[in-house]
C-alpha cells in the first residue's frame, strides 16, 4: 500500500510538472505575438528616443518625477502612458513631444485621446513644447 | 518527455531553495518600501506597465506584511502553506500594479514554493524544483528567440542599452564600438540558447552551465543594477540543477503506466 501511495503521489507530481511546463510554453508563445503581454523579452528591443513632457501649467516634467520605481525606458510607450496618467490625475491636457527618428508633438487629453500640434500651432501647450527642447537639464 | 521526469532531490536542497526564494521576496518587499512603491499603490505616482488600478495604501501595507511574514517563516523553515499561498497572491497583486520581468519571475517562483511539497526527509522528489529549473530554461530560450532580429544581432540594441542611464561602472563602454557590440550580441544569444543544453546535459555539463549562468547574471546585476532581482532569482533557480544524487529511474518513481 505504501508503494502504491508513492506511485500515486509521483504520478500526480509528474502531471503537475508537465502542466506547469505546458502553461509556461503557452505564455512564451503568446508573448511572441501579443506585445502587451509581459514575456521574457529581456531588453531584446531598445528604441532610442528623447522626450519633453509639460504639465497643464507648462512646467517641464521628467518621467522620474512621476514614476519613482526603478525602470529602464526601452521605448517611448511608457512615457506616453505616463502623460495619459498625468493628464487624468490633473484633469487637464499635458504636452508630450517625442523624438525617435521623427518628432511627434502631442497634446494628451484627460480622456486619453491625443491632439497633434501643428508646426504653427498657437495653442499655449504646443508652443511650450517647442520651447521645452531648449531647456537645460534633460 | 524523458527530460520531463522528476529528479531525485534532498529535503535540504528544497529547504534551501525555499529559504532563498523567501530571501528574494523579503529583499524585494523592503526595496519596494524604500523606493516608494506605496505611493504607486496609493495612486499618487505612475507605474509603468500597470495592469490593475492603484488598490490603495492599505492594500500595500497588507502586501508587504504578508511578504515579509512569509520570508521570515521560510527562513525559519516553518512556513504554513496558507501563508505561502497568501504571499504568492500578494506578490501577484504587487506585480500586476507595476509589472516588470524581474517581479514576474519572482512571482512565478513564489507560487512554485507555495504549491510545491514541503521539505520532508522521506520524500525523494520535489516537482516544484523541476518546474523552477524548466522555468529558467524557458526564460533563456524565450529571451534568445526574442533577440534573433537583425536589429539586435547588429549590436544596435546593446549599444542603445549601454547609453541608458543607470548602467554603471563603465562596463558598457566597450559596446560603443559597433564591432564589439555585434560580437557581444551574438555571444548573448548563443549563451542564452546554449545554457539549457548545458544545464540539462548531465552533472558535468550542468556544473559548467551553472558557472556560466551565474557569471552572466552577476554581470547583468552590475551592468543593469535596477534589474538585480532578476539576477538574484535566476541564480537561486540554478539550485535545482546542482547535481545531488543519481536520477531516479522512472519505474521507482512510478512514472506513467509502467508502474501500475
Amino acid at each position: 500500500m505504501a508503494a502504491m501511495a508513492t506511485t500515486t503521489a509521483s504520478n500526480g507530481d509528474g502531471r503537475k510538472l508537465r502542466l506547469f511546463v505546458l502553461l509556461s510554453v503557452v505564455h512564451v508563445a503568446l508573448s511572441l505575438f501579443v506585445p502587451a503581454l509581459p514575456g521574457w523579452k529581456m531588453f531584446s528591443r531598445v528604441v532610442p528616443f528623447q522626450y519633453r513632457l509639460v504639465d497643464a501649467a507648462g512646467r517641464a516634467v521628467r518621467f522620474d518625477d512621476i514614476a519613482p520605481l526603478p525602470h529602464y525606458l526601452t521605448g517611448p510607450g511608457p512615457v506616453q502612458e505616463a502623460a495619459e496618467w498625468l493628464a487624468q490625475r490633473d484633469n487637464a491636457p499635458v504636452g508630450l513631444s517625442v523624438r525617435a527618428g521623427g518628432q511627434w508633438d502631442l497634446l494628451v487629453l484627460p480622456t486619453g485621446s491625443t491632439s497633434e500640434c501643428g508646426e504653427q500651432d498657437r495653442r499655449r501647450l504646443c508652443q511650450r513644447l517647442r520651447s521645452a527642447w531648449e531647456d537645460e537639464g534633460r | 518527455m524523458r527530460l520531463l521526469r522528476l529528479r531525485e532531490r534532498s529535503a535540504s536542497l528544497a529547504r534551501l531553495h525555499g529559504r532563498l526564494i523567501g530571501l528574494c521576496l523579503g529583499a524585494k518587499a523592503i526595496e519596494g518600501v524604500v523606493l516608494g512603491r506605496g505611493v504607486v499603490f496609493a495612486g499618487e505616482a505612475f507605474a509603468p506597465d500597470g495592469h490593475v488600478p492603484a488598490p490603495g495604501l492599505a492594500a500595500y501595507v497588507a502586501v508587504v506584511a504578508v511578504q515579509l511574514s512569509a520570508a521570515v517563516a521560510l527562513a525559519a523553515a516553518r512556513a504554513p502553506r496558507w501563508l505561502l499561498v497568501a504571499a504568492a497572491l500578494a506578490t501577484s497583486l504587487d506585480t500586476l500594479v507595476a509589472t516588470q520581468n524581474n517581479r514576474l519571475f519572482l512571482t512565478v517562483m513564489v507560487w512554485l514554493v507555495a504549491l510545491g511539497p514541503r521539505p520532508d526527509p522521506e520524500r525523494r522528489s520535489y516537482w516544484h524544483l523541476d518546474a523552477a529549473a524548466w522555468q529558467l530554461a524557458i526564460v533563456y530560450v524565450s529571451a534568445a528567440v526574442h533577440k534573433i532580429t537583425p536589429n539586435y544581432l547588429s549590436g544596435a540594441t546593446l549599444r542603445h542599452l549601454s547609453e541608458m542611464p543607470h548602467a554603471i561602472l563603465g562596463f558598457t563602454a566597450p559596446l560603443e564600438n559597433p564591432h564589439v557590440a555585434t560580437v557581444a550580441a551574438y555571444l548573448v544569444v548563443g549563451t542564452e540558447l546554449g545554457l539549457p543544453a548545458l544545464l540539462f546535459g548531465g552533472p558535468k555539463r550542468a556544473r559548467v552551465g551553472i558557472a556560466l549562468a551565474a557569471g552572466m547574471h552577476l554581470t547583468m546585476a552590475v551592468v543593469l543594477p535596477d534589474a538585480w532581482t532578476f539576477s538574484l532569482v535566476a541564480i537561486v533557480s540554478l539550485l535545482p540543477f546542482v547535481p545531488e544524487r543519481r536520477v531516479v529511474p522512472r519505474t521507482s518513481l512510478g512514472e506513467r503506466e509502467g508502474a501500475r
